[in-house]
């Protein structure tokens, strides 16, 4: 966790918002020369969306959607729960990077290896969300895309068993913005959810990552919206607004009679326009649900437009607070957003928030929200430019050729950045 | 079946049932949303506490809640007013998606009945709404307490969903101590049992109905009265034939819109199959404010009003 120094911004030259060495502007510009033997300037080009932008080259062109699996994974890392305790002594990715460049031990390397682990399969899922999307001809990929990390995070953090899914002790999880299903599907596959479904399909018999090819398919496994019955899935949602009244049911029952679990929810920052998810966070505080655990989206675009624009939801973390929630958040006043570098992206902090607001929660006794900043879009650099265009359609041939080189350029620095530490 | 309650009841005193339901069965939630008192339920909160869960003014979020209550291998009782029951029409519909769950959206203070709070808490298209939502089983609209509680029973003991609708009115046991109330059969009074003309009446108006067929007596005209709680799924074919043998004209009376998906529409297939006339007492559009009696008296549903109907009916 941070120092108390950090926490006041002094001693550190971070942004405290982007998590970026305050003076990343001039080192990106000097990115060109050492990039290939300063990995946290390499991974700082990694992590600007943009970077890629515009690049083609190396990959040929694959219209017809390519599914990767766990067997593609190259990264791998000695020891999660030794790496999880290491990484709490940072705010963000780049304090842990920047910690292990100067003084490389083998904590840091076992804690920088589980993150490029993690940063590898968020580009595999997102990935496998727009494959999913393009097969299907539709679905919604901004908020796919902006949900990556925060799923892949919660999944590794939650108390769950892939290989028996109904494990009555299990945390609770509730996809509020059920629509955002891509990025769950490709997430819930990747956790081994679907490894243990058979489902016939056309002539086929499915399971594991080849059922993302039925999503929103005439007679597919996988539907439009999040819907009881998939496997891994807790609760139906689509309709915006009723996951936290679902998460708050678990946890009250929890609380009497599995105290160890704990109700996840995530939610969109759109979604909080919805009157129910008042209600509901009314009855979290009241009834001291320590056990539940929201976390925002907020990548700030709705279906037609920037979230502040259509109607102004903020500041998030303050309506919360007022409702008698503890607070995490990155800490960047929502008239400041810019792209990108958000703390929803970042796999430390969503770590350490993750496992703080277990703590605080039973502590405290009473439900933590965590403000998690994202793009809409995020890792598609015409995605996170397009604003509200990219919420729910699916690209053509030749917008998913270019969002998949630069997703392919992603997952190349990303390995690349691997074989360096 | 349960003692039989001679006294006079309203149907939503139910209610009172709860703590017995839940002594027996200790996976039975009961949730509110700021009525408890009108609901009858203070006597379930505070011998359950845990289990009686005050939702405060908050209908959707009461609704999405007891979806999750369920999900977590509970029978849950939903209970509010009926008019606000269908502010969660939504939520209802989104928690049937996918599983089936033992969820009882139990409303009360249903149709103009509930009198003096004017059309605001008057509801008059809440059976349609809920026959129109995938997400509820059965729809049901009891006559009077012995049957609202023996419904509830055997809602209970079904892995299914229900709205059950309850009147604030009170009324004296209509059905008789013999009879075994079940989902999807309705009861056929023996008096006139030889007339071609039937009142199906469901809910408060059973009593205007019977009512009703004692002044078409003193007239000289005999009349039949059924009663029918079960409004979805529509009563099968047979119960229906069984009901209306040998009539000529069906009268449907339901304290909802007429035309709304209620009683009148629930029937109106099978009694066009069958090819039997049907004319139709209830409400045409909003209600206003006014004493139940007065109500009734006003848009003819009141057992002189109905007598006034039925002999149009048969003049035209």
């Amino acid at each position: 966790m941070p120092t108390e120094n950090q926490q006041k911004g002094k001693g550190r030259e971070f942004n405290p918002h982007s998590g970026l060495p305050s003076n990343s502007s001039n080192l990106l510009i000097q990115l060109t020369e050492d990039v290939h033997t300063d990995i946290l300037k390499m991974f700082i080009r990694f992590d600007m969306y943009n970077q890629f932008k515009g690049s083609t080259n190396c990959y040929s062109m694959q219209s017809s959607p390519v599914y990767l699996k766990r067997s593609d994974i190259k990264t791998a890392f000695e020891n999660k729960q030794d790496a999880i305790s290491f990484m709490k002594n940072f705010q963000n990715e780049h304090e842990l990077l920047e910690y292990h460049q100067s003084k490389t031990t083998t904590e840091s390397r076992n804690a920088v290896k589980y993150l490029l682990h993690l940063k590898e399969i968020a580009v595999i899922n997102r990935i496998n969300s727009l494959a999913q999307i393009k097969d299907a001809g539709s679905g919604h990929p901004g908020g796919s895309l902006s949900e990556t990390e925060i799923l892949l995070v919660l999944y590794e953090i939650m108390r769950h068993k892939p290989a028996d899914s109904d494990w009555m002790e299990r945390d609770r999880f509730v996809m509020s913005k059920g629509h955002a299903t891509p990025g769950l599907y490709a997430q819930l596959a990747m956790c081994g959810y679907f490894d243990h479904v058979s489902c016939s399909f056309g002539s086929e018999i499915l399971s594991g990552f080849d059922l993302l090819r039925t999503f929103r398919k005439d007679d597919g496994y996988l539907p439009g919206h999040v819907k009881v019955g998939v496997a891994g899935i807790d609760a139906s949602t689509g309709s915006l607004g009723t996951g936290l009244s679902i998460a708050n049911a678990f946890a009250y029952v929890m609380k009497k009679e599995m105290p160890e679990a704990t109700a996840f929810v995530l939610m969109g920052d759109g979604e909080l326009q919805e009157g129910q998810i008042t209600e509901a966070c009314t009855f979290s505080s009241h009834y001291n649900l320590g056990n539940v655990i929201a976390i925002i989206d907020n990548n700030g675009v709705q279906n037609d437009f920037e979230t502040h624009m259509t109607k102004n939801i903020n500041p998030i973390g303050d309506k919360f607070r007022a409702a008698g929630w503890e607070v995490i958040s990155g800490g960047m006043k929502w008239e400041e957003r810019q792209t990108p570098f958000r703390n929803g992206h970042d796999i430390v902090f969503l770590i350490n928030a993750l496992v703080r607001a277990k703590e605080i929660g039973r502590e405290k006794n009473v439900p933590v929200v965590i403000v998690a900043d994202t793009d809409k879009g995020h890792g598609v650099s015409f995605m996170v430019e397009g604003k509200g265009e990219w919420h729910g359609k699916a690209p053509n041939d030749e917008l998913y050729d270019k969002a998949m080189a630069e997703l392919q350029e992603s997952l190349r620095m990303v390995r690349e950045l691997y074989a360096k530490i | 079946m349960q003692k039989y309650n001679t006294a006079k009841a309203a149907t939503r005193d139910v209610g009172n049932e709860y703590v017995d339901l839940m002594a027996a069965d200790e996976n039975l939630y009961v949730v509110n949303a700021d009525l408890s008192d009108s609901l009858k339920i203070r006597k379930a909160k505070n011998a359950y506490p845990g289990r009686t869960i005050e939702m405060g003014i908050s209908e959707q979020d009461m609704i999405s809640f007891s979806y999750g209550l369920a999900l977590m291998g509970k029978k849950v009782i939903v209970n509010t007013f009926a008019q606000f029951m269908q502010r969660g029409w939504d939520q209802i519909y989104q928690s049937g998606r996918g599983k089936k769950l033992n969820i009882i959206y139990r409303a009360t203070h249903a149709g103009i009945g509930v009198g003096q709070d004017g059309e605001s808490a008057q509801a008059i298209g809440d059976l349609g709404a809920m026959r129109a939502n995938a997400g509820i089983d059965y729809v049901l609209d009891p006559v009077d307490y012995n049957e609202a509680v023996e419904l509830l029973r055997q809602l209970l003991q079904e892995n299914r969903t229900a709205y059950m609708r309850t009147y604030r009115q009170p009324v004296s046991p209509l059905l008789p101590q013999n009879y075994e109330p079940k989902i999807g059969r309705g009861f056929l009074f023996p008096q006139n049992i030889n007339s071609s003309i039937i009142i199906i009446a469901s809910g408060s108006m059973l009593e205007q109905a019977l009512k009703a067929q004692s002044l078409l007596e003193s007239s000289g005209i005999k009349i039949k009265v059924a009663a029918l709680s079960t409004i979805k799924p529509s009563p099968d074919a047979g119960e229906v034939k069984r009901l209306v043998e040998n009539s000529n004209l069906v009268i449907t009376a339901e304290d909802h819109l007429k035309y709304g998906g209620g009683l009148g529409d629930a029937l109106a297939p099978a009694l066009n199959k069958l090819g039997i006339r049907q004319k139709r007492i209830g409400m045409d559009s909003y209600g206003t404010t006014g004493t139940p009696e007065g109500l009734y008296k006003k848009y003819g549903m009141d057992a002189e009003g109905i007598t006034r109907q039925v002999k149009e009916f048969l003049n035209k």
